[in-house]
């Protein structure tokens, strides 16, 4: 519930690597967020 | 998305200028191309750039930290160039919808202090303010962009 409500992302989804990673080799920080959504990816 | 689009879908008096963000689709807006404009406020032209995207799986966007190269649009070494900061939405479909998941990696920190003009900040200080920062506007966007989409389901 708390994870849901702050937007946490996963432990999986911060380790994984995703398109645009890669420009920035040593960011200052990387900040991950997510949330569920009762619709269709086509749909967001 | 975008100041000069449909909006941020956060805080509209912050990033986008007190005018509401939409909450319908657009029709002209859904087609979408490497290197547009995704403005971080109204008349902004040098943040957010569309760095790449496939639709219905991920769009990231990016800010240019060093001067245009003069590389084609959609390059490698024109990617290169958006070191200052990215932003990066990713979906995957899940059992009930979609888990929309946004990872922003900011290189550097530069602000714009009045008299000073523009700043660089160190990195303590940015990894310091940035998450809190961050955090509020990002979870108000994911939320409204949960709404928003939740509430168009036929």
């Amino acid at each position: 519930m708390l994870n849901s409500y702050l937007c946490r992302a996963t432990a999986d989804e911060n380790a994984r690597e995703l398109p645009g990673d890669g420009i920035i080799r040593k960011p200052l920080c990387q900040l991950d967020h997510a949330i569920d959504i009762s619709a269709s990816p086509n749909d967001v | 998305m975008g100041a000069d689009r449909a909006g941020w879908y956060s805080y509209d008096r912050l990033e986008n200028g007190g005018r509401k963000s939409s909450d319908t689709v657009i029709e002209s807006l859904q087609t979408i191309a490497v290197g547009n404009l995704f403005s971080a406020l109204p008349g902004a032209t040098d943040a957010f750039i569309l760095t790449a995207f496939e639709p219905g799986e991920f769009m990231a966007l990016g800010v240019r930290g060093r001067d245009a190269t003069g590389a084609a649009v959609g390059t490698e070494a024109w990617r290169k160039e958006f070191d200052r900061a990215n932003w990066t939405f990713t979906l995957s479909a899940i059992a009930d919808g979609t888990r929309l998941h946004v990872r922003a990696r900011p290189g550097f920190l530069v602000l714009r202090i009045p008299v000073f003009g523009l700043v660089s900040v160190s990195g303590w200080v940015a990894r310091l303010i940035a998450p809190p920062v961050h955090f509020v506007m990002q979870r108000r966007q994911l939320n409204g962009l949960r709404r928003r989409a939740e509430s168009a389901r036929p």
